[in-house]
């Protein structure tokens, strides 16, 4: 009845004994044989399959006839009323009196358009206009109505880009990520955490055990925005110059502080100090590294490497991706989307890193090729300057992981993070001294 | 996430059991040692600790910092290992406490740990009051650390003393920061000059002049450690006598280990400071006026190459602009001095002006005006004239430019010849509150040559007078609308003179370069700053005003400049070409300029500066810096 092992394998010939078992009288009980259970199996063919495909042309905005679904890949623009333009204040007049600075400039009546190559169209329907914001590449799919607008049904992003190998450490690896250490700002409160940072990382502080972790700290990321916004007088430019003649800049000591800060984080580990909005360098992204001349101490030590903004970089095989928040603060601003996670997740989504440059973000004219667009996904991706910490491991369908990050902005939060290299972890690593009220500062942690 | 500390938990409170432990293993503990004996007595002779500039900063409510010693200060003070440091200080507090004169002593200490905090676990760093410390200890699920931070003999109302005390004595240890670390990094070494980039041979100058003023302290500080300790122990001689018998290895090991480490430790200096603490403060008075003029010296020498080093760097535009260069540095020399003269005008000019001020629009009539005759008297109206002071300095220069014959006015010239020049004027038109450009070719007199005289008279096509049109704004701006044509035919006529994109550019800079000032004074000040040479670019382009341009204009200007990414996305402007871009700035809008390359006439980044932002028919503001190589 069951096969019996041979040495013969090929089909007839294991059938072969029975072949005349059937040249006889009808038997009491017909055999039956059970079936060879399925062992393993998968279906590999998913690149053949072309899908559910209704024939969806994909046209460019001249091509479009009324009433014809299809597909049209563009950049968006959205018009808003609220947005600060030069432009509107001169042309108004409006100037003589600012505009007031707002949290968000988005409001209900704004629009948005797909624009291509040749020309736009308004966008209506199934497509959230707060959310989405100007500079965005997506596909929108709908059809052209007669009032000449563009009927949305759906619209996607580039989604995640390709997942790049991973390479991590097997071992316990960390990289300490931190910004706004906000240096020469007037109350100087977070001077004491920034030392004890410091302090930590270069294995004064705590415990031997503590020492031992902290020197598995294998890199710093300063994230922009070592200087405060207090150090940007803008005195020089409002004020006479007779009146503002001798008067020294508030960045110098506070790159003189933060000078000394490098050194002795240099001395101990590498550091990658990444310019920020307020830091003294360009404007426009991408923000080239700071000069070291103006650091000479911790220059001299070849630890310290002074980087651009966006910062990317491998560290022990993990491929870091990351801002001085720019990127997602203005954005924040022009959508209405309330978290700094969110924002971040949704510009990995989008492809591309800072949507708005150079809309709303300054930005270099690139003319021939955009570095924001994202082509590697990147393990770590995070951003500077955050209101407060949050990480998120993203799945992406092509096996892509993706750390999320959103460093706090440390003179106001008083914690930095630490990214754990083998498995992508992250955790918040938050600095106090105690104040005359340190039971509200107390209080504060608890909550 | 926990990982983090893993093995920290395990050790927790090490530092502090570790002691008692070796106290009790009779005569090695540290009670014996002269070191603790120091600092006992620095607390007790309140030696002043922090005196320097950061003290002004402090209110002097915190005047208890002098009597605070950290564990950092203590480390770098005695020249041991930070945990020992902090051993000493947990060691000391509670000998103090065990004979009941510690009663007014006040310890911070630092506890580490994990912490729920925002639905995360977080690793919690904080330096706590004692009376806080169970609380604090409490709070967290898992405890990675635990050592005194500090000993004061005053209650600490808040921590910021705490950052102060240890400021001075980290700045005067800072080449030597990590020496007393419990963590080595042995990637972290100063760079040598070879490794260093090009620039750094101010660092390699600079290194050995550094050097140079530690070793200025160096001979003395070197003999002075042994000679010290035998000092203190003097000093403390009868204090110690009865502990310090077996004097300790360790103070012995530090003290030989001292002046062989290195001529450069800044060790021994620091420890020639704190000796000098005990005796007295005219020591360290005088110590501190050696050390206090040296730094400035070492600063300077800091800077000096830097800059120098800088300049080159900075100036690859002058390199490349050679030709522009002269021109333009008279340009600028010029615009200084105008500058001057402007700013007073333009305030005065404002106020006058405000009221028209609060609705204005800008119209730009391009006319040719060519007068054979006496035109020199023709009575300006008022508003010419008074609209006219911020225009002329900006001015001269494009003028020059255009006209190659230059108009040269000889004091004692007996011919007084007529020479067509052309001008932007500017005014307010009353009537509608609008501001008029007009351009009008204007006859000056000149003592030039016999043929050129002859040129002037030629070409008179548009004989307008110049005062009807400011008396009749009507008619003014009738001619606005039909004028795009002979305009534009007059625009061609000088553009046929030498068809190349920067002569067109040139002629539009002097075509709408009357406008700058106001609108620069009144919108974008701030951006005024930021335009230099190399930098560049806004061109705003509305349909209307593009057909008053040269055509090679219009026709070069999109596809020479437009990168695609930089189209600027606003559908009212329909020939926009940004090249820098809008930025708002602290909420306000103001305009961030990049690199400009003209890609038509090949000349690259840097040939000319040239702000141009049209706005419905008004110029916001343009700027040259080179002349025209082609005229």
């Amino acid at each position: 009845m069951a096969k019996t092992p041979t040495s013969h394998t090929m089909f007839s010939e294991q059938a072969a004994p029975m072949a005349q078992g059937l040249l006889a009288p009808p038997s009491a009980e017909p055999s039956t044989f059970p079936r060879v259970p399925v062992s393993g199996y998968s279906d590999c063919s998913q690149p053949f399959q072309l899908g559910e495909r209704d024939d969806i042309a994909l046209r460019k905005l001249s091509e479009l006839q009324a009433g014809e679904k299809c597909c049209v890949v563009g950049t968006l623009f959205k018009s808003m009323q609220l947005q600060p333009s030069i432009l509107q204040e001169i042309s108004e007049e409006h100037n003589l009196v600012p505009q007031p600075p707002l949290p968000k400039y988005i409001q209900p009546s704004d629009e948005l358009m797909l624009e291509d190559e040749l020309q736009r169209i308004k966008l209506e329907g199934a497509i959230d206009v707060q959310r989405l914001v100007t500079g965005t590449i997506l596909a929108v799919y709908g059809c052209e109505q007669d009032d000449g607008r563009f009927l949305v049904e759906d619209h996607c992003f580039a989604d995640l880009p390709p997942p790049l190998p991973w390479n991590g450490p097997t071992s316990d690896r960390f990289v300490l990520l931190a910004s706004g250490l906000g240096l020469g700002s007037v109350s100087g409160e977070a001077l004491l955490s920034t030392q004890l940072l410091v302090d930590v990382v270069t294995g004064q502080l705590g415990a031997e055990g503590e020492q031992s972790c902290a020197a598995h700290i294998t890199r710093v990321i300063l994230a922009g925005n070592l200087l405060s916004q207090n150090t940007q007088s803008r005195d020089t430019i409002n004020k006479a110059k007779y009146l503002t003649k001798k008067t020294q800049a508030a960045s110098v000591e506070a790159v003189k502080m933060l000078d000394e800060i490098l050194l002795q984080l240099c001395t101990s580990v590498p550091v990658d100090v990444m310019p920020g909005e307020f830091d003294p360098t360009n404007y426009t992204l991408p923000q080239q590294p700071l000069h070291r001349c103006m650091l000479p101490l911790a220059s001299a030590y070849a630890t310290l490497r002074l980087v651009t903004n966006p910062y990317q970089a491998s560290l022990d095989g993990v491929r870091f991706l990351g801002t001085s928040g720019q990127n997602i603060s203005d954005i924040f601003k022009y959508s209405s989307m309330d978290d700094y996670l969110e924002i971040l997740e949704w510009t990995l989504l989008a492809g591309h890193i800072s949507p708005t440059a150079p809309d709303t973000l300054g930005c270099y004219p690139f003319y021939k090729s955009d570095p924001f667009i994202l082509t590697e996904c990147p393990h770590v991706y995070f951003c500077g300057n955050a209101p407060h910490f949050q990480s998120k491991l993203l799945q992406g369908k092509e096996g892509q992981r993706v750390l999320l990050v959103t460093v706090p902005d440390f003179s106001a939060t008083q914690t930095a993070c630490l990214v754990n290299l083998r498995d992508l972890t992250c955790q918040p690593i938050a600095f106090s001294g105690f104040g005359a009220d340190s039971e509200d500062g107390d209080m504060e942690v608890g909550h | 996430p926990g990982a983090w500390f893993k093995r920290a938990g395990q050790e927790e409170e090490q530092v502090l059991k570790d002691l008692p432990d070796q106290n009790d293993t009779a005569g090695q503990g540290w009670d014996s040692s002269p070191e603790i004996l120091i600092f006992d007595t620095l607390l007790q002779l309140e030696i002043p600790v922090s005196l320097d500039r950061r003290r002004a900063e402090i209110p002097p409510h915190t005047f208890w910092d002098r009597n605070s010693v950290t564990y950092k200060w203590l480390s770098y003070t005695l020249g041991v290992h930070v945990n020992q440091a902090k051993q000493m200080l947990y060691d000391y507090v509670e000998r103090k406490r065990k004979e009941n004169s510690g009663a007014q002593l006040h310890v911070t200490y630092l506890v580490a740990g994990n912490l729920l905090q925002n639905g995360h676990v977080c690793h919690k760093v904080a330096v706590v009051r004692e009376d806080k410390l169970e609380a604090m200890k409490s709070k967290l699920s898992t405890i990675a650390s635990v050592h005194v931070y500090s000993v004061q003999k005053a209650l600490l109302k808040d921590s910021s003393p705490l950052y102060n005390t240890d400021y001075d004595i980290v700045k005067t240890n800072l080449q030597h920061c990590s020496k007393f670390s419990a963590i080595r990094c042995a990637a972290a070494v100063p760079r040598t000059p070879a490794e260093a980039p090009p620039a750094p041979s101010p660092q390699s100058q600079r290194d050995p002049s550094a050097a140079g003023t530690l070793n200025g302290h160096g001979p003395p500080a070197a003999k002075a450690p042994p000679q010290q300790h035998k000092g203190i122990m003097g000093m403390f001689a009868a204090k110690a006598a009865a502990k310090a018998q077996d004097t300790p290895k360790e103070a012995k090991a530090e003290a030989k280990e001292a002046p062989g480490v290195s001529a450069a430790s800044s060790k021994p200096p620091t420890k020639n400071n704190i000796m000098n603490n005990f005796f007295g403060k005219a020591a360290m008075n005088k110590l501190k006026a050696n050390s206090v003029p040296e730094q400035p010296k070492e600063e300077k020498e800091v800077v000096k190459p830097s800059v120098a080093v800088a300049e080159p760097e900075s100036s690859p535009n002058t390199v490349a602009e050679k030709p522009g260069k002269k021109a333009e540095s008279a340009r600028i020399q010029q615009k200084d001095k105008n500058s001057k003269t402007k700013r007073a005008d333009r305030s005065d000019d404002e106020e006058e002006r405000d009221p028209e001020n609060v609705k204005k629009k800008r119209k730009r009539i391009k006319q040719l005006q060519s007068d054979s005759s006496d035109d020199e008297d023709v009575p300006p109206s008022p508003t010419l004239e008074e609209e006219r002071a911020p225009s002329p300095p900006p001015a001269p220069a494009p003028k020059a430019e255009l006209e190659p014959a230059s108009t040269e006015v000889s004091a004692g010239g007996r011919k007084r010849k007529r020479k067509r020049v052309l001008k932007s004027k500017m005014f307010i038109d009353e009537e509608e509150g609008c501001m008029v450009t007009e351009k009008v070719y204007e006859s000056e007199s000149c003592t030039d040559s016999e043929d050129e005289f002859s040129k002037p008279k030629a070409p008179a096509p548009h004989k307008q007078p110049l005062l009807p049109t400011k008396r009749e704004p009507k008619e003014e701006r009738k001619n606005t609308k039909k004028g795009a044509a002979p305009a534009s035919r007059a625009n061609k006529q000088l553009g046929s003179v030498a068809p190349s994109f920067c002569v067109a550019l040139c002629k539009l800079l002097l075509l709408v370069e009357a406008n700058m000032q106001p609108l620069v004074t009144q919108g974008i000040n701030q951006t005024r700053e930021e335009f230099f040479p190399g930098h560049l670019i806004i061109c705003l382009l509305k349909e209307t005003d593009v057909k008053d341009f040269p055509e090679e204009l219009i026709l070069n200007m999109p596809e020479a400049w437009a990168g695609e990414d930089f189209f600027h996305r606003n559908q009212d402007w329909k020939l926009s070409t940004v090249f820098g871009h809008l930025k708002p700035q602290n909420d306000r809008n103001c305009i961030e300029l990049g690199p400009l390359e003209c890609h038509s006439c090949g000349t690259g980044t840097g040939q000319g500066v040239l702000v141009l932002l049209l706005l419905t028919s008004a110029v916001v503001s343009l700027e040259l810096s080179a002349p025209p190589r082609f005229l």
